[in-house]
């Protein structure tokens, strides 16, 4: 009975947005795909955002990423965005507003525009791509804010983020605490619990006539990014219709409900059209010579196999799970134990300023692969069906580069189409490229 | 990728006995690896509708570092032991097992278990009570004034779903209908079954759904085996969620001993109840610490009864002579069945047969959770975390659904209104829709 293996075309491993992208990629292309990972994935702790690129390598914030694109990539050849290329990070792009547009949560924004928006600690920060709700937030626009939070949501604070931002801005920033009565006397708040108050037309009314009372003057205002968890377009349209005002959501602290609405919207996208997704188990791969030929998942009482014509290895960094680093200083990756490109030695992981211009040799590593992102082995020789994606790939930063989900949208596009190709069944009635 | 939180502080390997000890610790141990990111809390279907309960991050690695005495916070026994926070920590804490470990030590330092708890715990002696009365004990219990009259003295919710108790148990229904089919058999020694799988039936199948039982021996036998009943009791699992670790104890050790002759003779012990059999594979181990070869054997032989024939498919030996059924069936995958890692089984199955529908609800709950939904204290809140489940069950228009657990189906059927069916059942229209 122990000697079964289930077979599938692809296999995502990771739950992060490479992941998310790459399985929606292949599932539109008619693949059978299961999406595996050991947790919930890193969609929770981030803002919701999509950032392209938002400095060059001197620190200069950059105003049009798709034409920065190309210096990026003739100064770094072997920058992911090098590899996975403009097209496919339009394609992505393209898709990711689909599955997005699918649980009516649009996105503002070009490729070729960063805007720049408010923190909730009140300084800046350079993205792309923004939720509609958070449109209407941009600090290039001169028309004076109003931030507005609730005093038993602690975990956002109005006075302090106004008087930040009011340090960097020509306009006045006024800011509003609200006491109220279905928030206040209960257990400690987090943005989920609010979020889903904001759902409720009752409590968005209760809330609107207490900020009509204390405009300021404002122009807009500003709210926590908590205006609704399942309905967060209705949510917003109904505030803004209601003070006469543009309304603007700012990214919290985790867990980030914005960051929620984008991992939802793709798990219903996914589950839709019959991707398996399993979440919850540490999961080991083997590699014979130039090819993976299964993964064991560690499920209860006894392993369950998986082959697949292709896996998409999109696990993380150091940060996110995909690659371990001991004390020792051996860099690990932890599915297939490939090659990990980084320091040899742990006293060189980290030189200069901690938080300075330059990026940390610790924050660049990750599993070489060649041009199609086939992860490279042992001899440097490519692993065919490996196709990695995300923050599991070598030589970008991005917190300094303020790439993040552009490289993990393009790679894991790239990473999907290396797949079908690699996929029998795909390529056996004439699908995909 | 092996969890191993000891490695960063203790690189040198450790001795057989630290192994041992460190296994033993290593639910709790598993909390120094939180790293606050609240994964869990975004996922918890309790305290995403109720502020009884702060969630799992709270009172799971949280409070872990503060116990080292009497209790430090109650409401953990709010936690309904879904499974779902461990099953996201991106960082590999048990944090559903410490919860549950937690309020196993809070109800042995009250003494024990409540009356109500001590009697809800035990389907199998409930069972064994009511049966010869099953007609006068349904007819009781289909009574509102009883049911009130049971809340008000045990506080068992009114309105919470009481499965009917059958008369006849599944056992006598398989003896019976064993020595006709070997009746009729006899002297055609070509038509027996060679090959056999022992059948871990649990109460459910046992004291209410014995024709549950009876269907997944039709199906087994369609595919070539002939299903077999070892000795067995209750698996535990009431016990462990209602935090009574030594009585659960017993069962397990008696379980364990009347199925490691199945688990010796190498048979697959099949089992329907994703929970009871999670029970077997993993909490046996995991939180009764029962570490012994035998409970290893008998853990590695348990299937549920969807991942086995998902295996024989796997090796091209499923009887997939299905014929058409046109319908669409909303199913949802309950919290045990996530847990035990072998993905959807029973959507893999249902697949197959030609014009089915399966369509896979996005929820993570169905609220009742075994017996967490029958407590009044608790029923309000089990019906608002199931209340997504049924509303897209509602929306998909279908008159029938499918689900691999019993209290999650009658959970399903009394908040959706939609009859809801075990996946064994769907099969077996599909085979029957070939006649």
């Amino acid at each position: 009975m122990r000697d079964h293996i289930r077979h599938c075309d692809t296999i995502v491993i990771g739950s992060g947005l490479a992941g998310l992208l790459a399985a929606a990629a292949l599932a539109e292309r008619g693949a059978r795909v299961s999406l595996i990972a050991k947790g919930g994935g890193y969609l929770h702790f981030t803002s919701g955002c999509v950032d392209i690129l938002g400095a060059d390598t001197a620190g200069n914030a950059l105003d049009d990423p798709l034409s920065a694109l190309s210096a990026l990539i003739a100064g770094n050849p072997s920058h992911p965005y090098a590899l996975a290329r403009e097209d496919a990070l339009e394609q992505s792009i393209e898709l990711f507003r689909r599955v997005m547009s699918s649980s009516d949560y649009l996105f503002a924004g070009t490729l070729s525009r960063n805007v720049l928006m408010p923190t909730a600690l009140g300084s800046t920060r350079v993205t792309c791509l923004v939720p509609e709700s958070m449109a209407a937030g941009d600090v290039r626009d001169d028309s004076p804010m109003l931030i507005v939070g609730f005093r038993s949501f602690r975990d956002f604070y109005p006075p302090y983020l106004a008087a930040n931002l009011r340090r960097l801005v020509p306009f006045s920033v006024h800011d509003l605490y609200l006491d109220l009565p279905a928030l206040d006397g209960r257990r400690h708040l987090l943005s989920m619990d609010v979020a889903r108050c904001f759902d409720d037309p009752h409590f968005r009314g209760e809330v609107i006539k207490r900020v009509k009372a204390n405009l300021h003057g404002a122009g807009r205002v500003g709210f926590p990014a908590v205006l609704g968890l399942d309905r967060p377009r209705e949510a917003a349209a109904h505030l803004q219709e209601r003070l006469g005002l543009p309304v603007f959501e700012i990214p919290t602290l985790p867990p980030s409900v914005a960051g929620i609405r984008v991992d939802n919207a793709f798990r219903r996208w996914l589950m839709q059209r019959g991707v398996r997704i399993e979440i919850g188990f540490w999961i080991e791969g083997r590699i014979d010579g130039s090819r993976a030929i299964e993964i064991v998942v560690d499920s209860a009482g006894h392993k369950t196999r998986y082959s697949a014509d292709a896996y998409v290895l999109a696990t993380g960094g150091t940060g996110g799970g995909g690659i371990k680093a001991y004390p020792n200083g051996r860099l690990q990756e932890t599915v297939f134990d490939l090659p990990v490109q980084g320091p040899a030695d742990r006293t060189a992981w980290y030189r200069g300023e901690f938080l300075g211009r330059e990026p940390q040799p610790i924050s660049l590593v990750g599993v070489r692969t060649n041009g199609q992102l086939q992860a490279l082995g042992a001899d440097s020789r490519p692993i065919d069906n490996v196709l990695v994606a995300g923050a599991t790939l070598p030589s970008w930063d991005p917190t300094r580069e303020k790439s993040g989900e552009g490289v993990a949208l393009a790679t894991g596009w790239k990473a999907a189409m290396g797949a079908v190709a690699l996929s029998s069944k795909l390529n056996s009635v004439g699908v995909g490229k | 990728m092996v969890f191993d939180p000891l490695t960063p502080r203790f690189p040198l390997p450790l001795r057989e006995r630290g192994r041992r000890a460190f296994e033993s610790h290593e639910i709790t141990l598993s909390a120094d690896a939180c790293i606050k990111c609240n994964v869990c809390q975004s996922y918890c279907p309790v305290s995403n509708v109720t502020d009884l309960f702060p969630g799992p991050k709270y009172v799971g690695p949280q409070a872990q570092r503060l116990r080292t005495g009497p209790s430090v916070d109650y409401t953990v026994d709010y936690c309904s032991g879904c499974t779902v926070c461990t099953r996201v920590c991106p960082s590999g804490v048990k944090i559903m097992e410490l919860n549950s470990k937690a309020r196993a030590a809070m109800v042995e330092a009250r003494g024990g278990l409540s009356l109500r708890d001590r009697l809800i715990a035990r389907p199998e002696l409930l069972g064994q009570l009511s049966r010869p009365f099953a007609p006068l004990v349904n007819l009781m219990l289909g009574q509102r004034l009883v049911r009130l009259g049971m809340q008000a003295l045990l506080r068992i919710d009114a309105r919470a779903p009481m499965p009917p108790f059958s008369n006849q148990s599944f056992r006598a229904l398989h003896r019976r209908a064993t020595r006709l089919r070997r009746s009729r058999l006899q002297g055609d020694h070509t038509a027996q079954a060679e090959r056999q799988v022992a059948y871990f039936y649990a109460c459910s199948t046992d004291y209410y759904e014995p024709q549950l039982g009876m269907k997944v021996v039709d199906v087994m036998e369609r595919n070539g085996y002939e299903t077999v009943l070892p000795r067995q009791n209750c698996c535990g699992l009431p016990l462990i969620s209602n935090g009574d670790y030594r009585s659960a104890r017993k069962y397990a050790e008696r379980n364990i001993r009347k199925l490691l002759p199945a688990a010796r003779a190498g048979l697959p012990i099949i089992a329907t109840s994703t929970s009871c059999s999670l029970t077997l594979k993993q909490y046996y181990r995991e939180l009764l610490d029962i570490r012994t070869e035998e409970a290893e054997l008998v853990a590695r032989n348990v299937y549920d009864v969807c991942e086995f024939l998902r295996l024989l498919h796997d090796r091209g030996e499923l009887n997939t002579d299905f014929g058409e059924v046109d319908q669409t069936v909303p199913y949802h995958a309950p919290c045990q069945l996530k847990s035990h890692g072998i993905g959807k089984p029973a959507l893999d199955l249902m697949e197959l047969i030609p014009g089915l529908r399966p369509l896979e609800m996005d929820a993570e709950c169905c609220g009742t959770a075994g017996t967490y939904g029958y407590k009044q204290e608790k029923y309000d809140i089990a019906m608002k975390v199931g209340s997504s489940l049924f509303t897209q069950i509602e929306q998909t228009g279908s008159a029938i659904s499918a689900c691999d657990s019993e209290t999650c189906r009658w959970q399903i059927e009394h908040g959706a209104r939609v009859r809801s069916y075990h996946p064994i059942e769907i099969l077996l229209m599909g085979y029957e829709a070939r006649a």
